[in-house]
């Protein structure tokens, strides 16, 4: 009797997990649908797509994007955005998170100040920022000059742009990244800090040799989500630069969105996200499989 | 085993579910409205969905007076600000979503080609496209057929500060290309943050525009209107627009930023007063003159520009997969009526796109100054150049998007070189439609 009871319990509650994961089940089932459609897209003509019918053409799309010069500009740019940009923000995240906490006066306010760019739309930000980088009328260049400092021409000159570009992402996701490291250090204990200032451990060597260790796994996380984004940044480009000047600052995702929306090249639009996505992917695994055997060797 | 059997079954059908669900909008569209009008003139119980330029001051016009159109058909319309991604998507869905589509004129040759637009010419009365501008049918048609309705066909014209003009000794506008520069020149005064004018170099779609205005004034081509499958930009006359374009960057009639600047930059500055004279759209009258934004009010001319500049439509065409097509040829109608135009040209001080709507317009003005604004308005609609279009124009934009901005940003000194390259990439994209 007992056993039967502790069998319906058993399914009902299976029933209810299942039940509950359906949430699930259907952002997984879309995600799935849309990337299948656009690897279905990638193998049509560009004049397929647009007409709603399907003309096979094999590898072309992916021939033509591989092949293009502009293409190869456009690598380089992402990954290279990619790598300052993430190198940045843990920095930043770093230091910032360190310096919050000792919870000195004011790190409530400037917690809340450092979140504010996180709450922003991209769009938006980009906006306020590309006004405020504008060589004539921009508020940096204005406050440069009040130090003595003449200003680059921000969007005109190739190395500012690209510079513009990683400081305006860095500021909206270096919130992100403090947040994690925030919550990573706090739970760093006080006492095992103090025991080592006992034994005369200095302050970079606490850093170095209890704290830091400790936020390994979160940097894990932080390089998990934010590599991917980088790589797909597209709105501060869009509104900064619309990737000049003579295309510096041209990016994989504004690549594809011109390719597709501004050339009609839907198929071959496709065949570089498709690219783009198993990139990612490939790096995701790669990453996740490095973390995994890192945590094997530690315990 | 019965339980994973459960699992994929409702695994497969949420899949199928999302499928159904991304492809489900035709059948919704379909109760959405019955396209068959019980009489003529009578649409109740319809609506109307016209994609409109998301803000734009066209836009909140036609949504102040879509009521008139309500009343007179029973029909409801529904204006949505939509951006052209969006409208390409249900085009591309076939969804008819949409009805009327707001049309920029170069999108039309693109959109009239993938038959995302209804050829119109069985719908509309010689007598009425008769009285449109020969110049503003010819921009709305494709291929012999017409495709849009025209309410707006303009071009850049000049601003100027009467001010600034007054304490330079200078009595009329810039009436030459080389008078602009002189002007630009002798009007840049950095000291006091005032700049002659702007020559906008972002590589960005709006810059173009404003080249094809300059290279018009040079009597040079983007695409052949002789032979429209050949590209005409590999010429002495592209060079030296140019070459023209950089006498401003390089002696400093210009802010030295303005490579990286377009039509908003423009506009603010000139709203600021930080210009003596700024190429620009005939709409930026009304902004010109609103306290709010403008330090210029009361100190403002306007003029064509020296001896040509490019014209460009706003149109409405209808969807071929809309449910209400009936009641969309009659939007079509009234928005591009006489009486509508008229109220238009009036409201905006801008150039009417047909004759009956132009005479009375500039009759009903009775502000001196609008009038004088109205005239010059209207010159530059007689002086446009309607520019060689293609199904892809809009690459063959980017691509001359590069090069000013290459050029404007002294990546390359190599005008002719750069021009030659330049041609040769765009033929090989105008070839790839024919």
């Amino acid at each position: 009797m007992r056993q039967k009871k502790y069998v319906v319990l058993k399914q009902r509650r299976k029933r209810t997990g299942i039940l509950l994961c359906i949430p699930a089940f259907l952002v997984v089932a879309y995600a799935i649908y849309m990337l299948g459609y656009a690897l279905v897209m990638s193998f049509n003509s560009n004049m397929g797509v647009l007409s709603g019918e399907y003309h096979f053409v094999g590898w072309e799309n992916y021939r033509k994007v591989l092949e293009s010069e502009e293409m190869r500009g456009v690598v380089g740019n992402t990954l290279l955005y990619a790598a300052a940009t993430i190198v940045t923000e843990l920095g930043i995240g770093l230091l910032v998170s360190a310096a919050l906490r000792r919870n000195l006066r004011g790190s409530q306010a400037a917690k809340v100040c450092i979140m504010l760019p996180m709450m922003m739309a991209p769009i938006a930000s980009g906006t306020i920022w590309r006004w405020m980088l504008t060589d004539r009328y921009g508020i940096v260049n204005h406050l440069l000059g009040l130090l003595n400092i003449d200003g680059p021409m921000w969007l005109a000159d190739k190395l500012a742009a690209k510079f513009a570009i990683l400081f305006v992402s860095v500021w909206t996701a270096a919130p992100f990244v403090i947040l994690v490291l925030l919550a990573s250090i706090s739970s760093v204990s006080d006492d095992i800090i103090e025991a080592a200032r006992i034994d005369g451990a200095g302050g970079l060597q606490v850093y170095w040799n209890i704290i830091f260790p400790h936020l390994k796994s979160a940097i894990a996380v932080i390089l998990l989500i934010r590599i991917p984004d980088a790589l797909k940044m597209y709105d501060i480009v869009y509104i900064l630069t619309d990737g000049g000047p003579a295309n510096a600052t041209q990016v994989i995702s504004f690549y594809v969105y011109n390719k597709g929306f501004t050339s009609l090249k839907f198929g071959e639009a496709a065949a570089a996200s498709f690219l783009l996505f198993l990139f990612i992917a490939a790096f995701s695994v790669f990453f996740n499989s490095l973390v995994n055997r890192n945590k094997k060797k530690g315990r | 085993m019965k339980k994973r059997v459960v699992s994929v079954l409702l695994c497969a059908g949420l899949v199928i579910g999302a499928i159904a669900g991304c492809s489900g909008g035709k059948d919704a569209e379909t109760e959405k409205t019955d396209s068959k009008s019980s009489e003529e003139g009578d649409y109740s119980g319809q609506t109307l969905t016209i994609a409109v330029e998301d803000g734009g001051e066209y836009a909140l016009w036609y949504e102040s007076i879509k009521s008139e159109f309500e009343e007179k058909t029973g029909a409801k319309v529904t204006l949505v600000g939509a951006n052209d991604e969006a409208v390409l998507a249900e085009c591309m869905a076939k969804s008819g979503y949409y009805d009327v589509l707001t049309m920029d004129g170069p999108m039309i040759p693109q959109y009239a080609s993938l038959g995302y637009l209804m050829p119109l010419d069985d719908y509309i009365d010689q007598e009425e496209i008769d009285d449109f501008f020969d110049s503003t049918i010819e921009s709305v048609s494709w291929n012999d057929s017409l495709y849009c309705m025209p309410y707006l066909v303009h071009g850049p014209v000049i601003y100027y500060r009467t001010d600034l003009f007054e304490a330079a000794d200078f009595d009329h506008a810039p009436e030459t290309v080389d008078e602009y520069f002189e002007m630009s020149k002798a009007l840049t005064d950095e000291s006091q943050g005032v700049y002659g004018t702007i020559i906008e170099g972002k590589q960005s779609s709006e810059p173009v525009s404003q080249l094809l205005d300059k290279l018009s004034q040079f009597g040079g081509e983007l695409i052949s209107s002789d032979d429209p499958s050949k590209i005409a930009f590999d010429s002495q006359e592209t060079i030296d627009t140019f070459e023209y374009i950089m006498k401003f960057y390089d002696e400093g009639a210009v802010p030295e930023g303005c490579s990286s600047y377009d039509n908003g930059d423009v506009q603010n500055m000139f709203l600021q007063g930080q210009l003596a004279m700024a190429c620009n759209w005939p709409y930026m009258w009304s902004m010109v003159n609103d306290e709010e934004y403008s330090k210029v009010v009361g100190k403002v001319g306007v003029a064509p520009q020296p001896g040509a500049n490019a014209v460009w439509s706003w149109s409405f065409g209808i969807s071929p997969d809309s449910k209400n097509k009936e009641l969309a040829v009659e939007w079509c109608k009234w928005s591009t009526s006489s009486e509508i135009i008229e109220r238009l040209s009036e409201n905006f001080i801008n150039p009417a796109v047909r004759e009956s709507s132009a005479k009375n317009a500039v009759a009903a003005i009775t502000d001196e100054e609008d009038a004088k604004v109205l005239e010059a308005m209207n010159k530059s609609l007689e002086q446009g150049v309607a520019p060689t279009l293609s199904t892809n124009f809009q690459e063959l934009r980017t691509r001359v998007a590069l090069t000013l901005n290459r050029i404007a940003t002294k990546e390359t000194t190599d005008i002719s070189g750069e021009v030659k390259t330049c041609a040769e990439d765009l033929q090989k994209i105008l070839d790839e439609v024919q």
